[in-house]
């Protein structure tokens, strides 16, 4: 995959450059702002920009990119103020990052924006032996309906919408309880005990501090 | 303008006119006044007895002889009143025939008269040449029908009181100079001891002024204190360099990775402190703050061995709120927690209800004691346990988390879990309210 570095310090760019080949990704590299013809964008998969660039600076980069590329983008700045994180997030900038930053989280955030979905959205999620179709609401174990309750049901369908996330308590609660019939954050634990004993050790994680979350690969940000 | 210009004009431009009218309806009513009586002058003179023959007969003669028996009698002795009509009959080509009236007896005012302020003509009714007679005479400032007096004194009140108000404002813009005097050369506080409104002109510039140097005074010593917290890290952070140029030491690598964290932290607050009163209002959104916080602090919490969690819904949080220091405030609270949790967990979490976020981090360090839970918030102060442990910190980062809730409108709240560990909470408005009440 490659990468275009636009960094007019040198340095800076180096260390990237390195950074990136680690990764195993193709850096490209500007060390000035250029404009961006419309029909030749730059052939890249992610832009890592600076916003303070000689010639053309890197506001004008951006605007020029987006008008006709939908290629990530992510901004670096050594101005630490607002004014210019909103202003290159409206122009269609995916993310910022600070300078000085930590290589660790430059990596990550590059990662971010390449990274292919882990899950395909698709309407039945498979965890070992249970089978969730979240399109016909039905939970199956190795093809057996699985018995649950409405609240159970609903627990799990939430859970489900975004596996590898977690979810707060207060949040599950909200979206799966009828505080009329179900209770209210406190009872959660309850059903999620019971929902948990009935679909084996290892489908649901508790998350320290947050709540609870599908286990499957884990979707970092 | 200047202000005593503008008096002086406005003073003029009102008085002027309003001398002008008095004067104009003076002289109206002296001229109706003496209209009645010249034509009252005239109705005499043809109501005397034998009239029409004697002026048929004499018509000079009996203008003259009649004007001795009806007229106004001498005139004063110091020349005031009127110049004694003269009655004159006039001879036909003469007559001021567009003034006359068809019925006989009726006195007209003839503009301009002959050599005089004023005539009043009228028909007799009898045969020429004395069909017609004029009486005129003139007008005199201060008699008859007059409203001001003769001599132009009476202008002088208002001249006068025009002269007044100049005098009174005088002082006043004097005052209001010397006021600005003091504001230039950078005097204060500015004198203000009266009750007038200039008084109280001089107590808002000392207040303001005040206001000013305070925080001044206060950004001031929050760059010097934290000029000073940064050169204590930058020395430990030298000195761990200055062991790895001697000998490689994955210890010395790790000393100095911290104290660098911990340099850049403190400039970020020292920013954070410095946008305080110019910080944005734009609508962001929460949950992506939080991730981009977690994302900057998973490589710092990997080493210190410490597990990072987060939980936020899966729809945007709006709010309205500066970005940076958004990011600073939560920054602070997970670099805190990450400090006293060493080798635990950290949490952050971010619910909403209908019109509010939540805003949560936690950690399973050892708490606060309970009665230094409001002190922490205060620059400078650093906890108990923390200075039991020598965890890092200069007590900044708290201090700057409460000041950027208060400058957003939000809840702080420090509180010991339960379970063992601290619970800071950020409570505030949505942007947009997720649901719309009257639905």
């Amino acid at each position: 995959m490659r990468v275009l570095i636009v960094e007019d310090d040198d340095a800076l760019a180096s260390q990237i450059d390195l950074q990136l080949r680690q990764l195993g990704l193709t850096p490209l590299r500007w060390s000035v702002g250029r404009p961006i013809h419309p029909d030749y964008p730059p052939d890249v998969d992610l832009v890592v920009l600076d916003l303070m660039l000689p010639e053309v600076d890197g506001f004008t980069v951006l605007e020029q990119l987006r008008s006709v590329s939908d290629v990530p983008v992510l901004v670096l700045s050594a101005r630490d103020g607002s004014d210019d994180k909103v202003r290159a997030l409206r122009l269609g900038a995916d993310d910022y990052l600070c300078k000085p930053f930590w290589p660790e989280e430059l990596r990550e955030r590059v990662l971010a924006r390449l990274r292919r979905p882990v899950l395909r959205r698709s309407e039945v999620l498979v965890l070992g032996a249970i089978s969730i179709d979240r399109r016909g609401h039905r939970v199956t174990v190795d093809g057996e309906l699985l018995s649950l309750t409405p609240t159970e049901h609903a627990i799990l369908l939430e859970l489900a919408s975004r596996p590898g996330h977690a979810f707060t308590r207060r949040a599950l609660a909200q979206a799966a309880l009828d505080p009329d019939r179900d209770g209210n954050e406190r009872s959660l634990d309850a059903h999620l005990s019971r929902l948990r004993k009935k679909l084996g050790t290892g489908i649901i994680e508790t998350v320290w501090g947050v709540g609870y979350r599908l286990a499957g690969p884990r979707v970092e940000p | 303008m200047r202000i005593r210009t503008r008096i002086a004009l406005v003073a003029t431009i009102v008085t002027l006119p309003q001398l002008l009218l008095l004067g104009a309806l003076d002289q109206n009513s002296r001229v109706h006044a003496a209209e009645g009586a010249l034509a009252a002058l005239g109705e005499q003179a043809l109501a005397s007895p034998g009239a029409e023959e004697a002026c048929l007969a004499a018509p000079n003669r009996w203008a003259t002889e009649t004007l001795a028996s009806v007229g106004p009698g001498r005139p004063p002795a110091h020349g005031r009143g009127p110049k004694p009509p003269a009655l004159e009959i006039l001879p036909a080509v003469d007559l001021r025939r567009s003034a006359l009236s068809s019925s006989a007896g009726v006195f007209a005012r003839v503009s301009g008269g002959r050599g005089s302020d004023l005539q009043v003509v009228a028909r007799t009714g009898w045969q020429a040449p004395c069909d017609a007679i004029a009486v005129q005479g003139d007008t005199v400032p201060g008699f008859l029908g007059s409203l001001l007096p003769a001599s132009p004194t009476w202008v002088l009140p208002g001249l006068l009181v025009a002269l007044v108000m100049w005098l009174a404002v005088w002082p006043v813009v004097g005052r209001v100079q010397a006021l600005a005097k003091h504001v230039k050369r950078g005097v204060h506080p500015l004198p203000d001891d009266g009750s007038d409104e200039i008084d109280a002109l001089a107590r808002a510039v000392n207040d303001a002024v005040a206001a000013r140097r305070r925080t001044e005074e206060e950004l001031r010593s929050f760059v010097q204190n934290t000029l000073h917290d940064v050169r204590i890290p930058l020395t430990v952070l030298r000195g761990h360099l200055v062991r790895l140029e001697e000998a490689p030491s994955t210890s010395s690598v790790r000393g100095a990775l911290q104290e660098a964290l911990y340099i850049g932290s403190l400039l970020d607050n020292l920013a954070a402190h410095a946008r305080m009163e110019h910080s944005r209002r734009d609508s962001i959104d929460l949950g992506g703050i939080v991730e981009q916080v977690i994302r900057r602090h998973r490589p710092i919490a990997a080493r210190v061995h410490s597990r990072l969690h987060h939980g936020i819904p899966s729809d945007p949080v709006h709010v309205l709120g500066d970005l940076t220091l958004c990011e600073r405030a939560l920054s602070n609270l997970v670099e805190n927690a990450l400090s006293h949790a060493s080798g635990g967990n950290v949490a952050v979490t971010l619910d909403v209800d209908d019109t509010r976020f939540i805003l949560e981090v936690l950690d399973d360090g050892p708490g606060i004691d309970d009665d230094e839970l409001e002190a922490v918030l205060r620059r400078g102060y650093t906890g108990a346990d923390a200075r039991k442990r020598g965890a890092p910190g200069s007590g900044l980062g708290l201090s700057i988390v409460r000041q950027i809730a208060d400058v957003h409108g939000w809840q702080l709240e420090l509180a010991n879990r339960p379970q063992g560990g601290l619970a800071v909470t950020l409570r505030g408005e949505l942007a947009t309210p997720l649901k719309d009440p009257a639905h």
